[in-house]
């Protein structure tokens, strides 16, 4: 028993033979060659291989129960099947196995690289090459190189389930990090995508550039104004999004839904999209979602849930059932989630808000009593022109920072960290408190 | 992979995750993985982990030569009933029903790691971790986040139910009839023995690993062994050969041993936590700190254990000497932000000090604080030591590893106190 479609058979077969009522089987086989170089030390390569699958086992009543083994044989199947029915026993609450699906559309958005055996270590050397040239380049010649990280994954998924499901995905993914650092500021800028060829370590070490810029040379800016204007780049409304992520997720309490918030605002989970990482065909109970509105024109419309969460609440899965490496049982996660663009420009921000701050970087400080807390650093502008680098604090929540937005750009940027979030330029309006600190 | 220079892990990990909650739902989850971690060292600077049915399968694979009986690892594994579970501490549910919190989780865990250590003429060193924990999570009314109070062990699948319950009962009680309170400055904090020491781990025990340092993100160079960098008194150690916890685990991931467990001898570095790659990069001496989550994963120097070492007070003289302050008793998670180096931690179980008598309770806080101000801050060491309950554990580049604390009764002073966030 060689392939993995094999096993996700003998797994479906051995459960079924064991007692059980219904059995999902699902395998994950991922190849993975990692590169890594430091200045004047060696490529570190490593190359992993993982054949890993998971069961999910269900009685007539009665929760679940799951296992995970490497590259099982029959042998190791039979025997995690009899550990399970023998260690449990069932209850008599009614399960969701009916919900289990029996069939899925074989469409799928555009998330394998066809090219990727092409990419090796002569690749990565190129990639290097791009990386130590675009440096000579740049302005900042005490900006230091410390590390490049690239690897190439390839990804294989096979669900199966005993409502007769059996389908399978192929999913390609690049991770580049570029550590830089200037005096003594230090940035990862990191970019992942499905295909080789949209990595750009020009763009990123722009991004590095005027990071580093403003985290070495920004002044702490004084409270002058009572209202400050401030827009939040793709990458800082991003790090927001992904902060404030679980307020989408089952757990949003109604008070919270209930507000609402400006009507340009739409936040969107979306599997489908084209050339996104955080993209699938289906979910890992094999649901396909397809495009939800978390947030429509302002008014919170639905969370997202994997097939035991949509049960639980009566409703039905929007697809978001993911399994992390540590367990069979799927929780609801985020594909791609992004608060929509809209066609403005972000100049037409800047000439709304006439004086302010652009803010690049975003870091949590700290969560108390009065809300999390964020150190922001960026840009001054005045009448569409940048000027010196800032720094300040400013707290905020999730309910208030949404209430606050005045407009959105139309220019999306996605960052990929466990799920992808994504967002255009967001202009919002702050106050400024007593203790010298901005509150949103 | 025919080459002398090289390090080679075979694993065999097994165990039961097991949780039931308010809702009556249960999670009952088997695991077992094999497989083989093989590392060419310099000059080559290749690795590769591949998984694997079960642990025999890696003879083929083996760059060095050893005999079938050395890949031998035990196939018995540790029975884990959910019904008996349940039955063996139905005292603690119970408990939970009667105290009534908004929800609650309770979550077994009992796992076995055997990993075999193979380098070319040296004998293969076999390591082994067993390890059964509880986990009882507890959200109260009004409450954003869940208090955690758990107890783990390495020889015992049996828990403390009273210890257990005693301690959920006193949190849920401070919980409920805390007095709100405003710091308006820095104030005195006493970490409560034990689990307190989580606190030394993150803020000093981390700014010692040496990829932290060759990467210039700790705050620590090599330079500073030698120099005193924390207050004199305080005196760390990465091991303790009266702790049972790591008592089967001889040697670190690559087959090293730690010289020397005194990292920090009265506030003087002594040495840093290092792996064999970080010591011939950063000129040091020491090595045996290298750990990996499991096979599948990239070597990074860390710790096993970190231990505060007993000082000369006793317990009630730190509390009778501080005449507004805060006693902390139960642990939560933090955060370290060594670029700024700052950190917060909460404190899930927290009592004002006023006049050097514990007094009102405060529920959940927020301490947070300068890391090297609160490190040249400490103002006494008690002489009750005591090591965590059992359930220490550390993430770091995404991987999990359990981890082993232990303390007296410590009084810092300067830290900033806050109240929960609770939106």
């Amino acid at each position: 028993m060689n392939s993995m479609t094999d096993i996700i058979q003998c797994v479906l077969s051995e459960g079924e033979s064991t007692g059980f009522a219904a059995v999902e089987a699902f395998g994950e086989s991922i190849e993975k060659h990692e590169y890594e170089e430091s200045p004047g030390e060696p490529v570190f390569t490593h190359f992993s291989e993982t054949q890993r699958v998971t069961a999910r086992a269900f009685w007539d009543t009665g929760d679940p129960l799951g296992f995970t083994l490497s590259k099982p044989h029959t042998a190791s199947i039979k025997s995690a099947f009899l550990n399970i029915y023998s260690t449990n026993l069932p209850d008599t609450q009614p399960n969701f196995r009916h919900l289990l699906p029996s069939s899925v559309d074989q469409k799928s958005p555009s998330i394998c690289d066809n090219d990727i055996g092409n990419v090796d270590t002569g690749t990565f050397d190129e990639l290097m090459d791009q990386v130590a040239e675009a440096i000579i380049a740049s302005p900042f010649q005490e900006m230091k190189l410390n590390k490049v990280t690239f690897s190439k994954s390839l990804k294989k998924i096979y669900i199966a389930n005993s409502n007769r499901l059996d389908s399978k995905y192929i999913k390609t993914l690049y991770d580049l990090v570029i550590t830089l650092s200037l005096k003594q500021n230090r940035v990862d800028i990191a970019e992942s995508r499905v295909f080789f060829n949209q990595l750009h370590p020009h763009k990123m070490l722009s991004r590095a550039y005027n990071l580093l810029y403003s985290l070495g040379e920004a002044g702490s800016m004084k409270i002058q104004r009572n209202h400050l204007p401030i827009i939040f780049s793709p990458e800082a409304s991003s790090f927001i999004l992904r902060e404030f992520s679980n307020y989408f997720r089952v757990r949003a309490d109604k008070e919270f839904m209930q507000i609402q918030y400006p009507s340009i605002l739409n936040i969107i989970d979306n599997p489908f999209m084209d050339n996104q990482p955080g993209s699938v065909p289906f979910d890992d109970e094999g649901i396909q979602g397809g495009e939800k509105y978390l947030v429509r024109k302002g008014t919170f419309s639905q969370v997202i849930t994997d097939i035991s969460t949509a049960f639980e609440g009566n409703t039905q899965s929007s697809g978001n059932g993911f399994r992390s490496r540590r367990s069979p049982f799927p929780i609801p996660k985020f594909s791609n989630l992004y608060i929509k663009p809209t066609v403005l420009p972000v100049k037409n921000l800047m000439t709304e808000a006439k004086e302010g701050v652009l803010v690049s970087v975003l870091r949590l400080k700290a969560i108390d009593a009065h809300g999390y807390l964020f150190s922001a650093y960026g840009y001054r502008f005045n009448a569409e022109e940048m000027m010196e680098p800032v720094h300040f604090y400013f707290r905020t929540s999730l309910r208030s920072f949404l209430l606050n937005i005045i407009k959105i750009s139309r220019e999306i940027r996605f960052f990929y960290n466990t799920f992808n979030a994504g967002s255009p330029y967001i202009l919002v309006e702050a106050g400024s408190k007593p203790d010298h600190m901005y509150e949103i | 992979m025919k080459e002398k220079n090289s390090v080679e892990l075979v694993e065999q990990n097994r165990g039961v995750y097991f949780s039931i909650d308010s809702k009556d739902r249960k999670k009952y989850h088997y695991y077992k993985r094999s497989g083989i971690l093989q590392r060419r060292l310099d000059p080559e600077n290749t690795s590769r982990s591949i998984e694997l049915n079960h642990p025999s399968e890696a003879k083929a694979l083996l760059d060095t030569n050893v005999k079938a009986a050395a890949l031998a690892l035990r196939e018995k594994e540790n029975p884990f009933h959910s019904a008996k579970a349940l039955r063996d501490n139905d005292r603690i549910f119970n408990a939970l029903t009667q105290l009534k919190p908004m929800e609650w989780k309770v979550v077994f865990r009992s796992n076995q790691t055997d990993r075999i250590l193979i380098k070319p003429g040296v004998k293969p060193q076999k390591n082994r971790f067993d390890y059964s924990g509880i986990l009882i999570k507890l959200r109260l009314k009004d409450q954003r986040s869940f208090i955690e109070v758990g107890e783990g062990s390495v020889q015992s699948s049996r828990f403390n139910q009273d210890g257990l319950i005693s301690r959920i009962t006193k949190i849920v009680e401070n919980h409920r009839s805390c007095v709100p309170h405003t710091f308006h400055d820095k104030v005195p904090v006493i970490l409560g023995a034990g689990d307190g020491a989580i606190i030394f781990h993150e803020i000093l025990g981390h700014s010692l690993e040496a990829d932290y340092i060759y990467l210039r993100q700790s705050p620590i160079t090599p330079q500073h062994i030698g120099t005193s960098i924390v207050s004199n008194h305080v005196t760390l150690s990465a091991r303790d050969p009266m702790d049972t916890f790591f008592k089967n685990v001889e040697c670190d991931d690559e087959g090293e041993k730690s010289e020397n467990p005194v990292l920090v001898e009265n506030g003087i570095l002594r040495r840093l936590i290092s792996d064999c790659f970080h010591k011939k990069r950063l000129n040091i001496t020491d090595c045996g700190h290298c750990r990996v989550e499991d096979f599948a994963h990239k070597p990074l120097p860390r710790m096993y254990a970190l231990y505060v070492k007993p000082g000369e007070y006793d317990p009630e003289e730190l509390i009778e000497s501080t005449s507004y302050g805060v006693y902390a008793d139960e642990f939560g998670e933090g955060k370290v932000f060594f670029e700024k180096n700052l950190f917060y931690f909460f404190i899930r179980d927290a009592w004002l000090i006023k006049n050097g008598k514990i007094s009102d309770p405060l529920g959940s806080i927020i301490v947070r604080g300068n890391i090297f101000e609160v490190l040249n801050s400490v103002a006494m060491v008690a002489n009750d030591f005591r090591y965590d309950k059992g359930v220490s554990y550390c993430i770091k580049n995404g991987q999990t590893v359990n981890v082993r604390v232990g303390q007296p009764t410590v009084k810092i002073n300067n830290l900033y106190v806050t109240n929960e966030f609770n939106d």
